[in-house]
């Protein structure tokens, strides 16, 4: 079954029916953010590629590609939306507006009807415009020009690990009744529906770009050329674009088309003029904020004599943010989560990029703390040459012993935990 | 949003970028260059170089100037085109000139980082007080004669709005999917169009090559005594 054996097959096999039809005004009963589960590390065998293994995808490993594109595509959150007490006529609040949310998508692309919604619980409609909404959830202005899936993994903390909670709404009707409210949430638990609230007053202007009826296809486009001068090192596949399918790609994302998107991204992907070098990824750090970016090569450099090992994103992380992840083959401070699922390290970068990039050419990764009871984050240690092997023997949990083999395989993880 | 991580990061670096990319260690060479350049030229400048607060090796330029414009965009434009035809720096500075009272001061922070995917300088900025809008931006900041060239790229232009890479705010920006392809027949020799491509220019001269074309597109030109204007 050539290359996609591994991971690819085993996230298939449970990827479950799309979500239902957005449904305003109903809650949602509470669901997983997208059905990515299957990757699953428990499923990830060792995997030797032949040089140029894109090439060599069979028509069934084609077919098992679209079915991953689609269930990403389809991927979607559940949404209430609060209008902000300030901003409303009516003391006891308005109703709240409950949508899905596709992950792929933008919120602007939702914003008009979400205004509709919510025009009649309005103070001063002059004052309250489409053009003067924003949304935030804890106090963070939501980015426009994020999509839907990343705002959420990343203001949620998302860890997929842990179990999701349904948060019932309250309503005006059985006030006296209502339970207490729930404890704070446990930080990467996600509740659901996810609660953002609309603001009209004080736009936020320095965090927040200005939303026009361009804006959002203008950051988007940009981000695609990004990606694909970093895919490339040249901006040819995008350029080469018709002016036409330019304006489709854009397009069949606002309207959801998963035909219409790809048949355009893949005319990218595969264009003739160029090969794919480079992959685009975004590595996003809730608890820091930091977003690093990067462009890693698709190849292992220490492995190009051989022919080049596909690198995995286990191996990029490595490169990129070797503080939290010290070894390439297993987590151990950090999950990296992407589409509301966690990703395997073992993932070939390629192979992620094909099925389950982001529309806008990007991996955008958050990260998921992973829980710390001995608080042995803060105790590492960089061992001399001399070292190693008194760790390995002195490892006592399967985890040391598997950083201190990784240490010995690859030569390359300078930091061990003790 | 941090940008910080340069692509030659990961595993072993690729071979070394040519012009008319730049690695992080070439434009810091292209940087110093520049410097040079303003101190011998033009040396009321306000500019300091400074450090992303993830990586201090991440350098970018800032270069401040303050422009008068007055809130009517008829007026905001003759007073950008007039300061953009001085010929000395003196006259741009807001210490040296009464502000005339219906003007206001625009401040205007540029930043010059590099691009760790377009391997290219772009140019960031910030003003205060702050423009929010796209058309207030081109009446107060893109000259007239540069107005049709960067509308005419892309879905709105070549400016927008973005989260500036290292201090976590919006700002404009000048797109740099271009800039290479436009400085190529400057840095190198084998740049084509009438053998304009001599190649002498070098990684100094870089950035002042750089102000002429993409720094004129939002008003900020410096007069160089080398190279740096473009007629």
């Amino acid at each position: 079954m050539g290359g996609f054996a591994g991971p690819m097959r085993s996230l298939l096999a449970s990827t479950s029916p799309p979500f239902p039809p957005s449904h305003p005004s109903h809650p949602i009963p509470s669901t997983s953010s997208t059905s990515l589960h299957a990757f699953d590390a428990d499923h990830l065998a060792p995997r030797r590629r032949p040089h140029d293994d894109r090439r060599q995808v069979s028509s069934g490993a084609l077919a098992m590609s679209d079915a991953l594109r689609r269930a990403v595509w389809d991927g979607s959150i559940p949404v209430r939306v609060l209008l902000d007490p300030s901003e409303c006529r009516i003391f006891d609040q308005a109703d709240a507006y409950y949508f899905q949310a596709r992950r792929v998508a933008y919120l602007p692309f939702y914003l008009p009807r979400i205004y509709r919604f919510f025009e009649p619980f309005l103070i001063d409609k002059s004052v309250a415009t489409v053009e003067s909404a924003w949304f935030e959830v804890d106090n963070a202005p939501l980015r426009w020009h994020w999509p839907v899936g990343l705002l959420h993994d990343f203001y949620t903390a998302l860890d997929p690990t842990k179990t999701a909670t349904a948060t019932t709404p309250p309503t005006n009707h059985d006030r006296s009744t209502s339970p207490p409210p729930p404890p704070d949430p446990e930080p990467g638990v996600p509740q659901l529906p996810w609660t953002i609230t609309l603001r009209f007053a004080s736009y936020p202007h320095d965090l927040l770009t200005t939303l026009t009826p361009t804006s959002t296809h203008d950051s988007f486009i940009n981000t695609v050329k990004e990606a694909d001068f970093a895919r490339n090192g040249t901006a040819k596949a995008v350029m080469s674009l018709s002016p036409a399918d330019s304006r489709r790609l854009f397009a069949s994302l606002q309207d959801h088309d998963f035909d219409g998107f790809w048949g355009v991204s893949d005319k990218m992907l595969k264009h003739s003029g160029s090969t794919v070098r480079n992959i685009p990824l975004r590595i996003y750090n809730p608890e820091t904020s930091q977003v690093i970016q990067g462009s890693v090569p698709v190849r292992q450099a220490a492995s190009i004599l051989r022919g080049g090992d596909p690198q995995t994103l286990g191996g990029a992380l490595n490169s990129l943010v070797p503080m939290l992840f010290p070894s390439r083959r297993s987590v151990v401070l950090a999950r990296p989560v992407m589409h509301g699922v966690v990703l395997p390290l073992s993932v070939p970068l390629v192979d992620l990029m094909q099925e389950a990039m982001y529309p806008d050419g990007f991996l955008h990764i958050t990260l998921a703390m992973m829980d710390d009871d001995n608080d042995t984050a803060s105790s590492y240690v960089r061992l001399t040459h001399g070292e190693e092997n008194a760790a390995a023997a002195n490892a006592q949990t399967p985890l040391d012993r598997s950083l201190a083999l990784d240490r010995s395989l690859d030569g390359d993880a300078d930091w061990v935990m003790l | 949003m941090s940008h910080d991580t340069d692509m030659t990061d990961v595993d072993d670096a690729p071979p070394p970028l040519a012009l008319p990319f730049l690695s992080k260690e070439t434009f810091a060479v292209a940087v110093a260059g520049l410097i040079a350049q303003l101190d011998a030229c033009a040396a009321d400048l306000r500019y300091a170089i400074k450090e992303s607060p993830y990586d201090p090796s991440d350098i970018y330029l800032e270069i401040t100037r303050s422009i008068d414009f007055a809130p009517s965009s008829d007026t905001a434009a003759t007073s950008v085109a007039t300061t953009d035809e001085t010929s000395t720096l003196d006259e741009d500075d807001p210490e040296a000139l009464p502000v005339q009272s219906q003007n206001h001061n625009l401040v205007i922070h540029y930043h010059i980082l590099l691009s760790p995917i377009y391997a290219v300088p772009t140019l960031h900025l910030t003003t205060n007080p702050p423009i929010h809008a796209l058309s207030s931006f081109y009446d107060s900041l893109v000259p007239p004669d540069q107005r049709a060239a960067v509308a005419a790229v892309g879905v709105q232009g070549g400016i927008s709005q973005t989260e500036h890479p290292y201090l976590q705010r919006t700002c404009w920006f000048v797109h740099p999917c271009q800039t290479a392809e436009a400085m190529r027949p400057w840095v190198t020799r084998d740049g084509g169009e009438g053998g304009r491509g001599s190649g002498e220019v070098g990684v100094e001269g870089y950035l002042g090559i750089w102000l002429g074309i993409v720094g004129r597109a939002v008003g900020l030109t410096v007069p160089l005594r080398r190279g740096g204007q473009i007629a």
